[in-house]
């Protein structure tokens, strides 16, 4: 005898959704790229945020690129030193000292990001030192007295 | 020492391999998380708020470029003058009295400060890394940071 499969679950008709319902569901569901949502939220697959990577890319600039690829490296090979010496002579430190006064605002994003010893780049460029004799050695106030220069300069 | 929830550590094992080839798992221990606020010479000399080199003693006290002194030997002068150091033969324990040993690399040039605990251990803050407590002087030496060459002593509660 023939089996009837009008009234089934994979029948066409007999689905309570029609087909273009289930269709679109399919095709725009984070379900249908196999991991549900966090699938999407971590391998960044949804449309927005390829967008944003895609933005980025374009604001990005060759020189900052390049800033923030020295700036890595010099913090990852000095982070175990005590001697501001050891910490300056550094082959990308001189790097980014090399490329002048274009990177001030991005070693001043930087030092406002995170306390570091971006003093000794930032007077070689810019011939100039904001730093009150009283703050020398406390990193802090070193800091923010060359963020008050980089604000009044309209740095950042 | 707790270490906060998902805390990052700075001395990993790659850093550990190239920096202090000589420490392992059985001559060291954390004793705190990483700042970039102080350094190992402002914590042998008991100070948490400052970070301390050459460049610190030529603004705080007006030295000269030309006579400045990056060598272990230039950095004893200086805990000599401004901390009341005196150059001692060796790291053996001596009671009342508070050490360091100053570590050069093999350009001669100063690059860590370590402080004596009062069980004989030793105790640094690694640049811009963890303080630890390592239990020889010698188990910081063979890496970058040289080898230690000058030990200093001081009568103990005396401030520089």
């Amino acid at each position: 005898m023939e089996r009837n499969n009008y009234n089934s679950k994979n029948c066409y008709f007999g689905s309570k959704q029609p087909f273009y319902s289930r269709h679109l569901y399919n095709k725009y569901s984070s379900r249908s790229l196999g991991s549900g949502f966090w699938y999407d939220k971590f391998t960044r697959k949804s449309h927005e945020d390829w967008d944003i990577r895609l933005n980025y890319r374009s604001t990005t600039s060759l020189l900052e690129k390049r800033f923030n690829e020295y700036a890595t490296r010099w913090k990852n090979e000095t982070i175990g030193y005590s001697s501001t010496l050891h910490i300056t002579r550094n082959d990308s430190y001189l790097d980014i000292i090399g490329m002048g006064e274009s990177v001030v605002p991005f070693i001043l994003r930087d030092l406002k990001k995170e306390p570091n010893h971006w003093f000794v780049a930032l007077r070689a460029i810019t011939k100039e030192n904001p730093v009150q004799k009283e703050h020398y050695g406390n990193i802090e106030e070193m800091r923010q007295d060359w963020l008050v220069w980089g604000k009044k300069n309209r740095l950042i | 020492m707790a270490f906060g929830l998902g805390y990052i550590w700075g001395m990993t094992s790659d850093r550990i391999k190239r920096w202090w080839p000589q420490l392992n798992a059985n001559n060291f221990h954390f004793t705190s998380e990483k700042t970039r606020v102080y350094n190992c010479l402002a914590w042998a000399t008991g100070q948490t708020n400052i970070w301390i080199d050459m460049s610190y003693f030529q603004a705080r006290y007006n030295i000269d470029s030309a006579d400045l002194d990056h060598s272990a030997k230039g950095y004893a002068e200086c805990l000599s003058k401004y901390y009341g150091f005196e150059i001692c033969s060796d790291g053996k324990l001596e009671e009342g009295m508070e050490k360091v040993v100053l570590y050069e690399d093999e350009n001669k040039d100063w690059t860590h400060i370590a402080r004596q605990l009062d069980n004989g251990h030793w105790t640094s803050k690694m640049g811009a890394l963890e303080d630890i407590e390592h239990y020889t002087a010698e188990s910081l030496s063979g890496g970058d940071y040289g080898k230690p060459v000058i030990y200093m002593r001081r009568k103990k509660n005396k401030n520089g």
